[in-house]
């Protein structure tokens, strides 16, 4: 069972994931934009991130590519999640969110069974 | 003065003229004949003579250049009144009417245009020409300026005898009676169809544009609107099955939590909806009366909220309200200002992304903006001076460059990339800033930002004066003077006796219906008639609740007080529809319904 943080400015949305998460068993961590990611992640290692595009402060493209230039947590595999289409499909499209690392993309409203095989397959 | 000098020497020589003759006699009877005398006499008459005929024409004429002088005024008095009454009915249309209205005279001109013949226009009375084009508010002005003695004018809609409509600029002159009294009124007229029909299609013209533009802000605002439904679906869907699965495994505490949290959601849903619907409202209400400050910046913050996560959402956005005089306030039709800040926010929203601002910020300001030294408006060129309420929205983003300044607001002009703008938004919000009589400036730095600053005229806001739209045409004055118009509702006979009864005694005008239907035909008939209404709940047909939404749709502010029997149905204020509805409970104690509504106009002592 894995430590996850969950990075979204939706309060419902990381409620929702952390009860999907905790059924699996899984350890949950929250942050509330892609400021207190970065900064939860210095206190604490986790094995996986899943994180929403569009935030206030620190959106989650510039915490991956913060991620990314960091050698202690790059290799964390993330999974990006989005209810808009704007950001991902113009900025940061599939294609380039998995060339930067991104593992998995989903697309809310998502299942709990599609987190689930997606949480699986970026762990694998 | 000239005259009477001429008129003199005229005279004197006419003098000398018979003095020489005298002479000429005198020395025939002396039959001295002295040559030289004679010579110098014969001399002398020649030049008298002369002399008088030269200041007698000359006089002569004098005299009948200022004859001709007074006789043209003279003249012309006659002539001019036939002339003029030619113009006139050639030119206007014209009627004299008595003071109830009926027409006394009318000229040919105004016969035809009428489609009358003139036995029947005589006598007849103005009113049939009314088109219903124009409110009953129109008229109540108009007869109430001309019979106070002053003259009115303006631009009436009305009807021929075919059903055509056309339309007349008129000027309506009260004449007097002897005591000074108002006793008839002269009516000038002007056809205007044509002029009308322009302008009526320009301002059609200008409606189409400011909707397409209004669907165009729509359209950038889904994305963002796409997403917060998104993750709002995503809580409801997923707190719905999560509730679900808690339920089948016996755990109810945190089934039901997850089933609040499904409530919490959708009731998310509903208000961003309403939100949005508030932006899309078709009819609109036309301005009549100001909108105070802390309501513009209310509107401002609603609509940042619902464009949050449209305008990228680590954009922050402050609001400042440094007008805190709620006496001043706008005069501007409250989905228009909704427009113009939506279509100033996004423009702020594409200046920052444009200009890669890792640190966005768009700030909206209001404030009470003097110029001294007058400034030109960026969308008439006009001067601006004076007093204005300033709401100006700045980011510190791309900027744009001087020489496109200029043209912002040139309908299809934008600086956006292609597909990313119309070039529709700042036209519209310079032609509703036009219209409002307000103007606009522009600030901006290539690189450090933009400012645009709305600048509205200032309203006094009195403090009678509703702030939300309403249709109350009575002020409480009026009221105080006169009985209070009830309409009551109820399917029981014997209840509506008791009201009737009751309620005249208490000294109101009481109209009953038996049912709701009848009560709303009524009500929709002359929605302002009536001044307070009662309504059972249970009836068939419609509940009191029904009847009561139905009504505040054309009377917002009309206090309905809602009797029930049905406890469990309606159990408080709290479920009542907003506006000035009252519930009270069955067994009805009229002393209380009277007291409640005496409260409601402030009629208590």
């Amino acid at each position: 069972m894995a430590k996850i943080l969950v990075v979204d400015d939706d309060e419902d949305i990381l409620d929702l994931l952390s009860q999907y998460l905790s059924l699996e068993n899984h350890e949950v961590m929250t942050a509330s934009d892609g400021l207190m990611g970065i900064k939860s992640l210095k206190n604490k290692k986790v094995d996986l991130i899943i994180t929403d595009i569009i935030m206030p402060n620190k959106d989650g493209i510039e915490l991956i590519l913060e991620l990314l230039d960091d050698p202690d947590i790059g290799n964390i595999p993330i999974i990006a999640m989005s209810g808009g289409k704007r950001k991902i499909t113009s900025e940061f499209n599939l294609v380039s969110a998995i060339t930067l690392g991104v593992k998995e993309i989903l697309k809310k409203p998502f299942s709990s069974h599609e987190l689930h095989k997606a949480v699986k397959s970026a762990l694998a | 003065m000239l005259t009477i000098i001429l008129k003199k020497i005229h005279l004197l020589f006419v003098i000398l003229l018979a003095l020489t003759i005298m002479n000429v006699g005198l020395y025939l009877l002396n039959s001295t004949l002295l040559a030289v005398f004679v010579g110098i006499d014969i001399y002398l008459i020649f030049l008298a003579g002369c002399f008088s005929s030269f200041f007698w024409i000359f006089s002569k004429e004098n005299k009948n250049k200022n004859q001709l002088k007074t006789n043209f005024i003279e003249c012309n008095d006659i002539q001019d009144c036939i002339s003029l009454s030619n113009l006139f009915n050639q030119h206007c249309l014209f009627t004299q009417v008595s003071l109830e209205g009926y027409i006394i005279y009318a000229n040919q001109n105004f016969i035809r245009y009428s489609g009358f013949s003139k036995d029947e226009i005589l006598g007849m009375n103005h009113s049939v020409l009314r088109s219903g084009f124009h409110t009953k508010e129109f008229y109540y002005n108009l007869w109430t300026t001309i019979l106070s003695g002053k003259i009115w004018q303006g631009q009436i809609c009305n009807k021929n005898k075919a059903g055509d409509l056309f339309w007349l600029y008129s000027t309506i002159v009260p004449q007097l009676d002897n005591k000074g009294k108002v006793c008839k009124f002269l009516c000038f007229m002007n056809e205007i169809t044509e002029l009308k029909k322009v302008e009526l299609e320009r301002d059609e013209l200008q409606e189409q544009l400011f909707h397409a533009q209004k669907l165009e802000s729509i359209g950038q605002l889904t994305s963002g609107i796409a997403h917060d439904f998104n993750n709002i679906l995503m809580s409801i869907i997923g707190f719905n099955n999560l509730g679900i699965s808690f339920f089948e495994k016996n755990d109810n505490e945190k089934g039901i939590a997850s089933l609040n949290k499904v409530r919490k959601s959708a009731q998310r849903a509903t208000d961003l909806v309403d939100k949005l619907l508030t932006f899309c409202r078709e009819n609109t209400v036309k301005a009549e009366y100001p909108i105070k400050p802390a309501k513009i910046i209310n509107e401002v913050i609603d609509i940042s909220q619902m464009l949050r996560s449209g305008i990228a959402a680590k954009i922050k956005i402050s609001f400042e309200n440094n007008l805190d005089d709620e006496t001043l306030g706008i005069l501007i039709d409250e989905s228009e200002l909704h427009q113009m800040i939506t279509n100033m926010l996004i423009n702020a929203r594409d200046a920052i992304e444009e200009g890669k601002n890792e640190s966005g910020q768009i700030s909206v300001n209001l404030f009470l903006d003097k110029f001294e030294t007058p400034e030109n408006c960026y969308a008439c060129g006009r001067k601006i001076k004076g007093e204005y309420i300033n709401l100006s929205v700045s980011d510190d983003g791309s900027g744009i460059s001087e020489d496109k300044i200029v043209k912002i607001f040139d309908p299809f002009f934008t600086t956006k990339e292609v597909g990313k703008g119309t070039g529709l938004g700042l036209s519209v919000v310079s032609g509703i800033m036009n219209n409002a009589g307000g103007h606009i400036l522009v600030e901006s730095v290539l690189g450090q930002g933009t400012t645009i600053s709305l600048l509205f005229p200032v309203v006094q806001i009195n403090k009678n004066c509703p702030n939300d739209i309403s249709d109350e045409l009575d002020t409480e004055k009026n009221i105080k003077n006169r009985k209070l118009k009830l309409c009551v509702i109820d399917d029981e006979e014997d209840i509506l006796d008791l009201y009737e009864s009751q309620f005249s005694v208490l000294n109101y005008d009481v109209t009953c219906f038996n049912l709701p239907t009848l009560a709303w035909d009524e009500i929709r008939r002359d929605p302002n008639y009536f001044d307070v209404v009662i309504s059972d709940y249970g009836m068939p047909e419609a509940t009191g609740l029904d009847l009561a939404n139905l009504i505040l749709t054309i009377r917002p502010n009309i206090p309905i007080l809602i009797c029930t029997g049905y406890s469990d149905k309606l159990k408080s204020d709290k479920d009542l529809p907003i506006g000035n509805t009252f519930l009270f409970k069955k067994p009805i104690d009229v002393k209380k319904l009277n007291m409640c509504i005496q409260n409601f106009f402030h009629l208590t002592e």
